[in-house]
């Protein structure tokens, strides 16, 4: 089994589950959010094996909070591990963020400041997460809305998660376009600072204007800034595996290839 | 810059504080931007769909507004704890009850058939498997899924209804036990007599079907008690109710 994907997916989501267990759906692979079948039985499991059976699967999890200055507790790395030995996943992934501390869980992305300190402990717990689960993993860019005072770019800080922990990137181009617009920063130079030899998958979303700026909430069809931000990256990147997440105003399935099909020809055009 | 522990335990308290001006004030600590905002609104919102989504027939019967009253009161008094936001609230059902039993008992009937519905697999025994049994030693053990849902109210028949969009039937007080399991991948009820809830609250903890009919044999004839834990058995075994008996 290679541990790297390829070509056009997109986010297994209920109304779609039906598509992708006949494996009528046009795609190279899907993405499941690890939560959603960190069960025990029943037919999400079966749902998520059926569909194993037609495409590759990648597992992007939403819960590990490599952010979190107390560390995650080992009940949930177990459960992940048992969920990829039974569905043997090509790539697992998580986001560099934080979703509690001291107990607290608050079920969100939270931004890590990005500061030395914080570089520490998010090591730390990838070294921690890939030693349990005998595997590499991806790590996602956040979309943030908030910056810390005196903290380093979020590109330098990635540069060195890679570098120190040897895990690969999922790069959201959304969340670029979302951060840096909200920062002010120019998207291309963010991209510029950010380690794209080791980018593994792609990321596609919607986002909106919120009022204090634009929010990642992957309830529209991909913008067209950041198509063009995402036929930059491929540019510079080559082939990597592309998908797009879509988890509100769930269009039909047809709609979602169709729109899938804007990046299967962005990706022909810079090639 | 503060160390990260301090800063998120900052923010922990400024994300589940309700009080406005005191949320303002931590918020100032950080010495961030107001788009943090963001992330409390993106806390509350994605708590109160949560119970929404676990709740969905409690939802339907109060209604939009009441159900995001108590979803936010519920909110305020109990900060999510643990990783899976499908275990977040646990106690929902309970802290309706004052405000309306029958939300209360539907509340825990929508949570029982959603913890039902990703229980662990388990092959039901049929009547074949009971040949070799050694009756003084077995024991019942129902499929994982099963769990007893106490409810007061005739809150089985709404949930049913809402389920299917059927006419709901005026709510009346109903005492009763609800046994919730899974046939299969599809999650099924209904109410079980007290012989059932006792011989199913035995059974769950680990008592001998022989203790079982000796139990019911004290308040009735025990030839009477057999016959009954027996014909209670036939029905748990045309039911998928039972995993093992050993």
């Amino acid at each position: 089994m290679p541990n790297t994907l390829s070509g056009f997916g997109l986010g297994m989501r209920r109304p779609h589950y039906a598509g992708f267990t006949s494996g009528d759906a046009p795609v190279d692979f899907v993405e499941v959010i690890s939560e959603n079948f960190m069960v025990a039985g029943g037919r999400p499991i079966d749902t998520l094996l059926r569909a194993r059976e037609n495409y590759p699967v990648a597992l992007h999890g939403v819960s590990l909070s490599v952010g979190s200055a107390d560390g995650r507790d080992d009940d949930y790395l177990d459960r992940l591990k048992q969920l990829v030995d039974r569905i043997e996943p090509t790539v697992v992934s998580d986001h560099l963020c934080w979703t509690g501390f001291g107990g607290f869980n608050s079920h969100d992305l939270l931004p890590v400041p990005l500061t030395e300190d914080a570089l520490d402990t998010v090591c730390r717990a990838i070294d921690r997460a890939q030693h349990h689960l005998g595997r590499q993993m991806l790590f996602e860019n956040p979309s943030s809305y908030i910056a810390f005072p005196g903290t380093m770019p979020e590109w330098e800080f990635l540069r060195e998660m890679v570098r120190r922990t040897g895990c690969s990137l999922l790069l959201d181009v959304n969340n670029i376009h979302v951060s840096a617009t909200n920062h002010g920063i120019d998207s291309l130079a963010w991209l510029d600072g950010l380690p794209l030899h080791a980018v593994g998958q792609i990321h596609l979303a919607g986002h909106s204007l919120g009022e204090h700026g634009l929010i990642d909430t992957h309830d529209a069809p991909v913008d067209p800034a950041v198509w063009a931000l995402y036929a930059e990256t491929i540019r510079r990147t080559g082939p990597v595996a592309t998908m797009i997440e879509r988890d509100g105003n769930i269009p039909p399935l047809e709609d979602l290839i169709a729109e899938l099909a804007l990046a299967r020809a962005a990706a022909c055009l810079t090639a | 810059m503060i160390p990260l522990a301090h800063l998120q335990r900052r923010f922990c308290a400024w994300l589940v504080e309700p009080d406005e001006d005191r949320a303002a004030e931590i918020a100032a600590s950080l010495g961030v931007g107001p788009g943090l905002v963001v992330y409390q609104n993106n806390y509350r919102v994605a708590l109160v769909n949560a119970l929404r989504e676990i709740h969905p027939r409690a939802a339907a019967w109060l209604g939009d507004v009441a159900f995001a009253a108590a979803a936010a009161q519920y909110i305020d008094a109990h900060p999510p704890r643990h990783w899976t936001i499908d275990a977040y609230g646990a106690g929902f059902p309970a802290a309706l009850r004052d405000h309306d039993p029958v939300a209360a008992d539907l509340a825990a009937i929508d949570r029982a058939i959603g913890d039902a519905f990703v229980a662990a697999d388990a092959v039901p025994v049929t009547a074949a498997a009971l040949a070799d049994v050694d009756w003084e030693q077995a024991a019942i053990r129902p499929v994982p899924s099963l769990a007893l849902v106490p409810i007061e109210t005739g809150a089985d028949a709404l949930w049913l209804a809402l389920a299917n969009d059927d006419p709901v039937p005026e709510p009346a007080e109903a005492p009763g036990m609800l046994m919730v399991w899974r046939q299969g991948f599809e999650p099924v009820m209904r109410r079980a007599d007290p012989v059932e809830t006792l011989m199913l609250q035995r059974s769950l903890d680990g008592s001998s079907f022989a203790a079982i009919c000796a139990e019911l044999a004290t308040d009735r004839d025990e030839a009477e008690a057999v016959n009954r834990a027996g014909t209670v058995l036939g029905r748990w075994l045309g039911e998928n109710v039972i995993a093992r008996i050993a």
